[in-house]
């Protein structure tokens, strides 16, 4: 190992001369630190699995108070420019033949079977006991297979040096990132989303989040009293995220 | 007589030039350690009497206790098992009063790691600030994001290779090829 040592230096200087001349991405190599602190709750256990419920008659056009208030929970810029990370998109979907239109918010679906975990190369991408799934950005080389990989497009990368980043929500360049479930205020003790919050603060209430394994949380009994789907359920990814009316 | 005289100065003399050589030595010693070229790193806290663990044991060990902080934090999410450890808490008694940073120049954490020559890499995702401090400026001190060197990287190139790189040789594509698989 000691061998190791004495090569780094010389070793990364190399490689990083032939990444440049390769054209590959500038953040591929970039090992970064992140993660949230908490305080009180217990640790992620497989006996909860938490999940997300849209109700998108319920959804509004044109309102995006769950994308402000996820930006603000978590520190993003509330940019939209096609290189500015974005956790939560509002989508307009529409019928030509018949132009009804509704609209919805897609984030990371947080899969049981999550394609973005099967393709990491260094185990960054992970899903927690609890059916999160998440970047360990210690480890995340900025290679964005994950994003890649994701039918949901839920993923985003740092391409710029992030400053003021909240303490409970370490971002930085060269690092992909995505919905979170809020796991900062999960890891805390709570069992709300900023996005949920922030659609009930105006009044829309479509977003349920709970515990999908408890069969008396609020979530399960709507599931299973109202028809939902998961977007692209053809994939059998069996998502954390459904949606009714679609 | 002429002969014992000379025979009886020569080392006292000699003993003499030593004794100044000496002396001068140790006048410009201690001279040294209070002038160094490079200042000492500020290692006085804002806030509380003591850290977590003995000073001796934070100098030597505090990037184990993060490391393993970090596992039960991102990927457990257990902070309760050692949430004292935990790089915010850090930040909250060790940030100074000046700049309300750890990594301003002069300031805790920053002027540690640049008398020993170490990178801090922790603050390009990790907040500088207190918790619940408001947004303030850039920090003074550029963490750029290049010299991000692991052993992990090297590891992989020796798993694809099944050879440590001839540094010598100089790099092609399929060194590139070993590290980013």
């Amino acid at each position: 190992m000691s061998d190791f040592d004495t090569y780094r230096r010389r070793f990364m200087g190399g490689v990083l001369g032939v990444a440049a001349t390769a054209a590959l991405p500038a953040g591929v190599l970039f090992w970064q630190t992140a993660q949230g602190e908490v305080k009180d709750g217990p640790p992620a256990s497989d006996k909860v699995r938490w999940g997300m419920l849209v109700d998108t008659t319920k959804c509004g056009t044109g309102c995006d108070a769950c994308v402000r208030g996820c930006d603000q929970e978590n520190g993003l810029s509330g940019d939209t420019s096609p290189t500015s990370p974005q956790w939560i998109r509002k989508v307009q979907v529409s019928n030509p033949r018949t132009g009804y239109s509704f609209s919805l918010p897609m984030m990371c679906q947080h899969c049981e079977e999550p394609p973005c975990v099967d393709v990491c190369p260094t185990g960054a991408s992970f899903k927690r006991a609890d059916g999160i799934v998440l970047v360990d950005r210690h480890l995340c080389i900025g290679c964005r297979y994950c994003m890649m990989a994701c039918p949901y497009k839920a993923r985003s990368f740092i391409h710029q040096p992030v400053t003021d980043q909240l303490a409970e929500v370490p971002r930085g360049i060269g690092c992909v990132e995505s919905c979170t479930f809020c796991v900062q205020r999960i890891d805390a003790g709570k069992q709300t989303t900023a996005c949920q919050d922030a659609c009930n603060a105006e009044g829309h209430q479509a977003i349920y989040f709970g515990n999908l394994k408890d069969p008396d949380s609020e979530i399960s009994r709507r599931l299973a009293s109202y028809r939902s789907q998961e977007v692209l359920a053809s994939l059998n990814l069996h998502t954390g995220v459904r949606y009714e009316g679609i | 007589m002429r002969r014992l005289a000379k025979g009886w100065v020569k080392p006292a003399a000699l003993g003499a030039f030593l004794l100044a050589c000496a002396l001068t030595l140790a006048y410009a010693g201690s001279g040294t350690q209070e002038s160094s070229r490079v200042p000492k790193p500020n290692v006085t806290t804002a806030k509380g009497e003591k850290c977590v663990e003995d000073t001796e044991y934070m100098r030597k060990n505090h990037m184990k206790l993060l490391r393993h902080h970090r596992i039960t934090a991102v990927h457990e999410g257990d902070n309760q098992k050692t949430d004292k450890y935990s790089i915010v808490n850090c930040v909250n008694c060790h940030a100074s009063a000046k700049d309300n940073s750890v990594t301003g120049p002069g300031d805790f954490c920053q002027s540690c790691h640049a008398y020993a020559a170490v990178k801090i890499t922790c603050f390009e995702c990790h907040s500088s600030k207190p918790s619940g401090s408001p947004p303030a400026f850039h920090p003074a001190v550029s963490q750029g994001p290049l010299n991000k060197t692991t052993r992990a990287t090297m590891m992989r190139y020796q798993a694809y290779h099944g050879r440590l790189p001839n540094l010598d040789a100089g790099f092609n594509a399929k060194d590139v090829a070993g590290v980013i698989r």
